[in-house]
């Protein structure tokens, strides 16, 4: 067998993976937003109590005077208003106070509107990181993941009132959930901004020869800054240029790796700057790991210097970059405090409609096929659970969003849902307006009609 | 002000459009990676979505050529193998999509090769998707993986060993 035939078997087999222009868009999303400095790690017991990290990098949507809050949501939800609950879970710590205002439980997809009000200050504004959590204690015997993903969007935010304005997003919510939900968080940040520049090892031409070092007051060695990369830096774009700019990069005379920054903190109120090194475990290994312990910091004229205590000229080989890293805000620091509501599970009434027969699915590959087993319809949106997932070693990708799907009412109407979310077991279809469940006579999927007794 | 676009090699600034070109040139062949290694096209997307995200970050000095196809496979393999160790791997179908599976009798047809590789162990798998499906040397595999030349070499062997009674009706016309 030739290597070509292979890959053109298998490219065939898998014709129907590609990276798509969604997959493309969240990876441009990720990249626009970098992380906040902290995370809830994941955890997930026996008895199926998962804490899920929420952090996100929020865009405001302008908001000075205008609609309520809840005039906000109303055309959030749109024509789902009718549909959400009240939820009266509210707390207070240093001064914030977090308030569920609403929530919509509909099959799969939850969504949870909160906000965030500064009632001694001036400390949140449009540009807001969030470190929340989630926890479901689930019943006993009940071992089904509560939701796949989630996500978080910043509404608004009102200058006069101090009040921020967030939706959570969950997607594939367990519809065996029962108990409330603990929704809490422990720190906020406003104002935030990300800063990063780096050196690439062996493009840069970074050697073992000692660079200029001079020892600090503390009688530390430090490198000296490199004119050539001072003058770069002067000569970039101020709006675009790393606010915290390398200014050298090399071995000192010490026999360390060092990399010194220039550090400026005019208007910064808080920061969080590390610098690392990305090495490979073996000389021309092409797999890197960053590195950002044993790292010592000296304070110089201008910024700070680093010091890699692992990393001396023999590792020059195993080294791909060395970066200088910063999260920072211009507003205000991050408060840190205790936030934690429960919030009560109140699912949207639904149909189960049982498919007869054989229904199948095609999938991603040619030839494979998943079964397509119930719907559950509520007034807002269609679901449909599928199973026959797993063929020996592979578990099937069906191609939810291709496939074509329409509901009929009794008066004649047909009406087309739009997919707008799914995973392995399922797919959900929301539809423009409410409709009346029990007006609904059949669903066709593809060419296959199912009867609604 | 966006202050967070990583720096090019030389101080150019990391364009949208180098993001841009790595998707679309390193997209599918990464994604369908992936999918060979872990067996599943759903945990697949998040690990391809990983991979470009990882690359973005560290991007600056591989510019076209295999050295820049080795750098993110190698990317893309440890985001698998993570993936792989991760405790929501087991849970990412939910038990209701794995109880009470039966085997269907639909007929092998152009999948048996996908099915093939599949059904090999790990480590002889990652090399075989590599070999035959990334095209990459030995001595690529061998820095993507961190393992010896002699070791994919080795685990090479044997993987076609496995693939011949499995593909036994195919023309195999390799030494």
């Amino acid at each position: 067998m030739t290597n070509h035939r292979m890959r053109d078997e298998l490219d065939t087999a898998l014709g129907g993976l590609i990276f798509s222009p969604s997959m493309q868009e969240r990876v441009r999303a990720r990249c626009g937003a970098e992380p906040p400095p902290r995370r809830v790690p994941l955890r997930l017991t026996r008895r199926a109590a998962v804490v899920l990290a929420v952090c996100a990098a929020l865009a405001a949507t302008a908001l000075a005077v205008g609609p309520t809050l809840w005039g906000i949501i109303q055309g959030d939800l749109g024509a789902k208003t009718p549909y959400a609950t009240e939820v009266p879970a509210l707390c207070e710590d240093q001064g914030i106070r977090l308030e569920v205002r609403s929530a919509l439980f509909d099959n799969k997809i939850a969504q949870l509107y909160f906000s965030l009000q500064d009632l001694t200050g001036d400390r949140l504004d449009g540009d807001t990181q969030l470190c929340f959590g989630l926890e479901n204690q689930q019943e006993e015997g009940n071992d089904e993941m509560p939701w796949n993903s989630s996500s978080v969007r910043q509404l608004s935010y009102e200058s006069e009132s101090h009040t921020a304005l967030f939706v959570l997003t969950l997607n594939g919510w367990s519809t065996k959930n029962r108990l409330p939900l603990q929704f809490s968080g422990d720190w906020i940040l406003s104002g935030y901004r990300t800063s990063r520049d780096y050196v690439m090892a062996r493009e840069d031409g970074l050697s073992a020869v000692p660079l200029p070092s001079a020892a600090a007051d503390n009688g530390t060695t430090v490198l000296l800054p490199e004119p050539a990369r001072v003058a770069a830096w002067e000569a970039m774009d101020p709006d675009t240029r790393p606010v915290f700019p390398i200014t050298a990069v090399g071995f000192a005379s010490d026999g360390k790796l060092h990399v010194r920054a220039r550090i400026s903190l005019e208007g910064v109120i808080w920061s969080d700057i590390k610098a690392r090194v990305y090495a490979s475990e073996e000389a021309g290994c092409g797999v890197y790991y960053g590195d950002d312990e044993n790292v010592t910091q000296t304070v110089v004229e201008d910024g700070i210097d680093y010091r890699f205590d692992s990393y001396g000229p023999s590792d020059l080989n195993r080294l791909m970059q060395i970066s200088v890293e910063g999260d920072y805000s211009v507003h205000s620091a991050p408060v840190e405090g205790v936030w934690a509501v429960n919030i009560p599970f109140e699912a949207i009434p639904s149909r189960d409609i049982v498919i007869p027969g054989e229904l199948r699915l095609t999938t991603w590959v040619k030839g494979e096929t998943i079964r397509a087993d119930r719907i559950s319809l509520s007034p807002l949106s269609m679901t449909l659970y599928c199973s026959d997932l797993q063929r020996d070693n592979w578990v099937k990708m069906p191609n939810y969003q291709a496939l074509s799907v329409s509901v009929y009412l009794s008066d004649g109407t047909a009406v087309a849902p739009v997919y707008v979310a799914g995973n392995t077991p399922w797919a959900a279809w929301e539809f423009s307006e409410p409709i009346d469940v029990d007006s609904v006579t059949s669903i066709t999927i593809e060419d296959q009609t199912i009867p609604v007794p | 002000m966006d202050v967070s676009k990583p720096r090019a090699a030389g101080g150019a600034p990391l364009t949208a459009a180098d993001l841009e070109r790595l998707m679309a040139d390193y997209g599918d062949g990464i994604l369908r990676t992936c999918a060979l290694f872990l067996r599943d096209p759903a945990l697949a997307e998040d690990a391809a979505q990983e991979t470009m995200l990882r690359a973005w970050r560290s991007y600056g000095g591989f510019r076209g050529g295999s050295s820049e196809k080795t750098w993110l496979t190698a990317i893309a393999m440890n985001v698998c193998r993570t993936m792989l160790r991760s405790p929501w791997r087991t849970r990412r179908a939910g038990p209701e999509a794995l109880e009470g599976l039966t085997v269907t009798d639909a007929p092998r047809g152009d999948d048996t090769l996908l099915h093939a590789v599949a059904a090999l162990p790990r480590k002889y798998r990652e090399v075989v998707v590599l070999y035959y499906y990334q095209e990459l040397t030995i001595r690529e595999i061998s820095q993507a993986l961190s393992v010896p030349a002699n070791t994919v070499g080795v685990r090479l062997k044997r993987a076609r060993e496995r693939l011949r009674p499995m593909l036994k009706e195919w023309y195999y016309d390799e030494p």
